[in-house]
């Protein structure tokens, strides 16, 4: 694996870890909304997008350690493969050489 | 050199992916790098995330009209951190008046040279604020000096 690809696995890594605590606190507020803002999850690290997405996929996704929520054109082939394209944003999946980083992270592993 | 320019040359040193994450894992440090700079690059990248997320709950909770105390997230440089901070909206715009302030869960600060120091410790939280490299790259990371 090369820094590159590390250091995106790592940023993806924090994105998810803050998205998931941005969907907690929401729900603990009472947000009972259908969708939520999230921050795009594509490891740039100056990537400051964010997405809006269904509470039902996003569920989806945080059942797959690997996968990933991100912007619309922010996958990066290198790293990780398209799963999905929807109208805002995409789902993507961690290459398997950096979804060990993927999976070390997860904070619901 | 102004924060701006200081962050386009951190940025331009590091690859195109930006800077890394500093991650405490269950084998220990994760994150790659070495050196106090790097390190200092880092935990600031960190704490300006888990500050992004916090502008977020607080607006979402202003929406929601949240009365009392709103959880927010520590938002100290370790990337695996877990820790809620509960403050009300009044006490976190306190915290963000100053670009350099970082709202942590009590004993979590991260501090040294280019790191930061802790300004305030209250029982249910700390301040800290930011100094030399990390306070430059805390300042143009601040959303709310984009606006």
């Amino acid at each position: 694996m090369t820094r590159r690809e590390e250091r995106i696995a790592f940023n993806e890594a924090l994105f998810r870890q803050v998205n998931e605590r941005i969907e907690e606190t929401l729900t603990d507020m009472g947000d009972r909304s259908a969708s939520i803002e999230i921050f795009c999850e594509c490891g740039q690290g100056e990537c400051m997008e964010k997405i809006r997405v269904g509470r039902d996929v996003y569920e989806q996704v945080r059942q797959h350690s690997a996968r990933f929520l991100i912007a619309l054109g922010h996958d990066a082939p290198d790293v990780d493969r398209v799963i999905e394209t929807l109208d805002t944003f995409q789902i993507v999946e961690k290459h398997p050489e950096e979804a060990v980083i993927a999976r070390a992270t997860d904070p619901r592993a | 050199m102004g924060a701006l320019a200081l962050l386009g040359s951190l940025v331009a040193k590091s690859d195109d992916a930006g800077f890394c994450v500093v991650w405490r894992g269950s084998s220990g440090i994760m994150g790659g790098g070495e050196g106090g700079v790097e390190r200092a690059e880092r935990v600031a990248f960190n704490e300006v995330t888990f500050r992004r997320a916090n502008e977020m709950i607080g607006e979402r909770a202003e929406e929601l009209a949240v009365t009392g105390r709103v959880p927010f997230v520590c938002e100290c440089g370790d990337a695996s951190c877990l820790e809620r901070v509960e403050l009300s909206l009044a006490e976190y715009e306190g915290v963000r008046e100053d670009a350099r302030c970082f709202l942590v869960a009590p004993g979590h600060a991260i501090t040294g040279p280019d790191l930061g120091r802790v300004i305030r410790s209250e029982t249910r939280y700390g301040v800290v604020e930011k100094i030399g490299l990390s306070g430059e790259i805390a300042e143009a990371r601040d959303p709310r000096s984009a606006d």
